[in-house]
């Protein structure tokens, strides 16, 4: 299974980015072994990443407004909002909102079935 | 799409019936398109490039696909698509390597919907299981329940295991196909449900073995048949014979919902069978007290592994006609 899950230790909380929707993969637990313990985010892979948050719409106008977030583009009729960050940014903005959001995953990658 | 296979799906019947697709118009999303192939000639009425490289089909995935549903069988008529008289919009939506990015495919459902579409086909999957929230799902939910569009999806190619259907396949409201060969045997790399929420997936299941389809020009990706022709495999190839029944049905009773004839398809498919390999190697060797154990698993299993890996069953476009009709005229009185 690809790395499609990013789960984290963080300020010696777990954070995991795409719970509940994705099914644990081979990332997972990987992740957090290699990151518990160390009680620092290290990021798994550098430069923006892309990642979905779908939430209420004013939550999303909220998120939208994140000077660490760059909106990609809001899909108001499904609560969605794509938006490309760094991890770290992703990962406190996460904690920060954790109550407010519906899910808050990276973008999943699709492909042709053959 | 050979006429052998129409006939066993009960497709032939309809057509005696002046039922072949028209006025229909099906949105595919996938890997382009090859507009020079003389079956799809005059098929296409709109196209967009969503991966950017044209819409040309590089790999052949979405012309063999394109074909099943609407091939026009101008070399030989036997090689006519399901809903041969339906006319076609194609999104390009992947990159040369067959991949495609969620918002992208968001945009071109979107785009499939504004351009009046009445059924989408939807052979593309995410790698990794979802429950049903992802936003692809919930956009295939909501073109559904709000715009009256259906949407077919292939359940993926990652079984024998359980619980393997990826996105969009997992949305409640899609038509989720799984495909069996040609003795109506589930095929092993066919995924299997439930979902991740417990709900049954694949819906049905349709032919995905060997199938001869329209080849985009220059492409390998198939066992080549001729210049024109090849022979494609799995459920990918299984889903546009279910867009293509969609087609067929939602002609004939054009005031029918999506989830009418959801209903209608998944009341009416005929027995598809389990694959006796796939529950034979999950037997463990060793002790008799662990064979029995694993016979007791075997038979308790059954039920659960049929429901979750051929749903309802293998399509079938007459019996569904018929139960469709029967659903509208309840409806009526």
């Amino acid at each position: 299974m690809p790395d499609c899950i990013y789960h984290f230790q963080y300020r010696g909380k777990n954070i995991c980015l795409s719970a509940p929707s994705i099914s644990p993969c081979g990332a997972c637990p990987r992740a957090s072994t290699v990151l518990s313990g160390s009680g620092e985010f290290k990021p798994a892979m550098k430069g923006r990443l892309k990642f979905s948050i779908q939430a209420s719409e004013p939550v999303l106008a909220g998120l939208a407004k994140d000077p660490r977030l760059e909106v990609i583009k809001t899909i108001s009729h499904i609560g969605t909002m794509y938006v490309t960050a760094t991890e770290e940014n992703i990962v406190e903005m996460k904690m920060e909102n954790e109550d407010k959001l519906v899910t808050f995953a990276k973008a999943i990658p699709f492909r042709s079935v053959r | 799409m050979t006429h052998g296979i129409c006939r066993r799906l009960g497709v032939t019947r309809l057509w005696s019936l002046k039922i072949t697709g028209k006025g229909i118009l099906v949105g595919v999303i996938g890997t382009g398109i090859d507009l020079t192939h003389p079956d799809l000639e005059g098929k296409v009425v709109a196209t967009k490039d969503l991966g950017g490289h044209g819409i040309s089909d590089d790999i052949g995935h979405d012309t063999a696909i394109a074909g099943i549903i609407s091939a026009k069988g101008a070399k030989n008529w036997r090689l006519r698509g399901l809903a041969y008289e339906t006319q076609l919009v194609i999104a390009k939506v992947t990159q040369f390597d067959g991949s495609a990015e969620e918002d992208v495919l968001i945009d071109a459902l979107e785009w499939l919907a504004s351009q009046g579409v009445h059924v989408i086909n939807f052979s593309i999957t995410s790698d990794c299981v979802t429950d049903g929230r992802d936003p692809v799902s919930r956009e295939v939910n909501y073109l559904v329940q709000k715009r009256g569009i259906a949407v077919v999806c292939a359940a993926g190619n990652y079984g024998p295991a359980h619980y393997t259907i990826g996105s969009p396949g997992v949305a409640e409201q899609a038509i989720t196909v799984g495909c069996v060969n040609n003795q109506d045997v589930l095929r092993l790399a066919s995924s299997r449900g439930p979902t991740l929420d417990g709900r049954v997936k694949p819906d049905t299941v349709a032919p995905g073995e060997r199938i001869l389809c329209p080849r985009a020009h220059n492409t390998t990706s198939c066992d080549i048949h001729s210049d024109l022709y090849g022979f494609f495999d799995l459920t990918s190839i299984a889903t546009p014979h279910v867009t293509g029944i969609y087609a067929l049905l939602r002609q004939a009773f054009p005031k029918a919902t999506p989830q009418q004839v959801k209903q209608a398809i998944l009341g009416s498919c005929d027995p598809a069978y389990m694959p006796i390999v796939s529950r034979i190697t999950s037997l463990p060797s060793g002790s008799l007290y662990r064979l029995q154990a694993a016979l007791k698993r075997f038979f308790s299993r059954k039920k659960f592994d049929e429901k979750h890996s051929v749903g309802y069953g293998r399509v079938n476009a007459y019996r569904a006609y018929l139960k469709l009709k029967e659903l509208m005229n309840v409806g009526k009185t």
